[in-house]
């Protein structure tokens, strides 16, 4: 019964790690019907770059390098994208997936194909009593700062006047720009500030997860199922979607492990055929 | 003296169709302009034009001497126009709160959220609510206020009437009626002929994509001919 608990925190925690990758995704797609295929490169940077300070400055200090690097790779592949913005899902997917394969080849020059776990600060080493197990006290971190980046999220987006000025310009960009806001302003800094929480969730998860070659796809693949899952463009969507495919993946390996592989992309076929457009998906694109 | 809102020779269209073919248009301040026409002649392609939400082709739009043909629309939104377009373009999944926020752009004397709460006392009780979940005539309610808090030079209005109840639209009127009182300068689209002639002070009728009639409100009024041949009304 504990195990299953166990299991379910560690599941919750990556759910929450997805949610920060899919939020971005999701909005992206949701703006500008765009499908960033290097989303899952700026959550490998974040990881390079927790694996570069953890050991010097510490793991807290890699949060802002992220931050700021992150953005700046997704402004970059904004200005990357903007020529094809009107080109269709099959070339902005073959840029950005060229861009992936770019990144990934330059971090591999740089790290090679070792699989690096950054050490955690000191005061969230080691591990609680939990419910007479022992639990370590990263991973609860890893829930409760996932947790609250997603709040953050929420409530930026859904609270204040910046989000709501982006949830009006993903339903008319042109009444938004009659209004007398700038477009290729917001939606820059979307996919800057996208980019920024992928790569900030890659150092939060980075001790947990292992910083290695392959990891930016496997993640984004995860997080495209979670967008399909959730209804592509809404945020609500995701986090329940990323909720869902961190549980299943981590009770699938403990309880069907030969079919844990399968499992996650199951319930993605299951959801397509029942509801096409996700689980809060509104417009079929 | 030149007037605020000076359209020259405008020509605007989709691709290869020309819509808007040439049209001159000048627009006084504080005064209202009503633009009829059959459907089809042009007339919210010009609007869009004017709002830089279609780019014209060739012509002149000028607010009080400065060049906004060809600009961005938020470029002709910051120098003082704002529209109220056609079918309202509400964000349906915002709140009616939400939706004006977007519109405010404060000046010293101007708009603000308060005063216009007191205009239109009805939207006040409906702040929390999603725009797509009100009444047609609430939300082109909504339409105006979000245009008004932009506080405006120019206040373009493209068929405001347009799928609204007959008591709906005298509501409107009244509404628009207390704007122009306020000495606010609009350019009005409408079908609605008495909507349309309650709020202006000159009439300009738009047919295949040029004006083919200007006159005052009175002259227009003394002279049914003029309606009956453009627009095919008695």
């Amino acid at each position: 019964m504990i195990e299953i608990l166990f299991t379910f925190l560690n599941g919750l925690g990556r759910g929450l790690l997805l949610f920060t990758m899919a939020a971005g995704l999701s909005l992206v797609f949701g703006l500008m019907s765009v499908l960033n295929l290097a989303h899952g490169s700026l959550l490998l940077l974040g990881g390079y770059i927790a694996v570069m300070l953890a050991s010097g400055a510490g793991l807290a200090a890699a949060l802002p390098v992220a931050l700021i690097a992150g953005a700046a790779f997704g402004a970059v592949l904004y200005f990357a994208v903007k020529p094809v913005m009107n080109r269709g899902h099959l070339d902005q997917g073959l840029l950005t997936l060229g861009i992936a394969f770019i990144f990934a080849d330059v971090a591999k020059h740089f790290w090679g194909n070792d699989v690096y776990l950054p050490a955690p600060p000191e005061i969230l080493r080691g591990s609680v009593g939990v419910l007479g197990m022992q639990y370590p006290v990263y991973r609860l971190f890893v829930i409760v700062a996932a947790a609250a980046i997603a709040l953050v999220i929420f409530v930026v987006v859904e609270r204040t006047r910046l989000g709501a000025i982006v949830r009006a310009a993903v339903a008319d960009k042109q009444m938004v720009a009659a209004l007398g806001y700038r477009i290729s302003f917001i939606m820059g800094g979307v996919f800057a500030g996208a980019a920024a929480l992928a790569a900030i969730g890659g150092v939060i998860g980075a001790p947990v997860i292992g910083v290695r070659p392959g990891l930016d796809t496997e993640m984004l693949i995860l997080a495209l199922v979670v967008v399909v899952v959730g209804g592509l463009g809404s945020l609500r969507g995701a986090l329940v979607g990323a909720l869902l495919i961190g549980q299943i993946q981590t009770l699938g390996v403990a309880l069907l492990p030969e079919l844990s592989s399968f499992l996650v992309f199951g319930v993605m076929a299951l959801v397509l055929l029942v509801k096409p457009t996700g689980l809060f998906g509104k417009v079929n694109r | 003296m030149s007037a605020l809102l000076e359209v020259k020779d405008l020509h605007a269209g989709y691709g290869a169709s020309r819509i808007v073919r040439g049209v001159s248009l000048s627009v006084e301040e504080g005064a209202g302009i009503v633009l009829f026409g059959r459907n089809g002649v042009g007339k919210s392609t010009f609007m869009q034009a004017l709002m830089g939400m279609v780019t014209p082709s060739s012509g002149q739009v000028l607010l009080a001497g400065k060049q906004l043909a060809g600009r961005p629309a938020h470029e002709i939104a910051k120098a003082g126009l704002a529209i109220v377009p056609q079918g309202r373009r509400l964000f349906p999944d915002l709140t009616v709160q939400e939706n004006l926020m977007l519109g405010i752009r404060q000046t010293p004397k101007g708009w603000t959220l308060d005063t216009l709460y007191e205009l239109l006392p009805r939207l006040a009780e409906r702040t929390a609510q999603p725009a797509g979940l009100l009444s047609g005539g609430e939300q082109q309610m909504v339409a105006i206020g979000r245009a008004l808090l932009r506080n405006p030079s120019v206040l373009l209005l493209d068929e405001p009437s347009e799928g609204l109840a007959p008591r709906i639209i005298a509501e409107l009127a009244g509404v628009l009626r207390t704007l122009r009182a306020d000495g606010l300068t609009v350019l009005i689209v409408e079908q609605n002929l008495k909507l349309g002639l309650t709020m202006s002070d000159h009439v300009a009728i738009m047919d295949v994509g040029k004006i083919v009639h200007e006159s005052t409100v009175t002259e227009f009024r003394r002279s049914p001919d003029i309606a009956r041949r453009y627009l095919g009304v008695i």
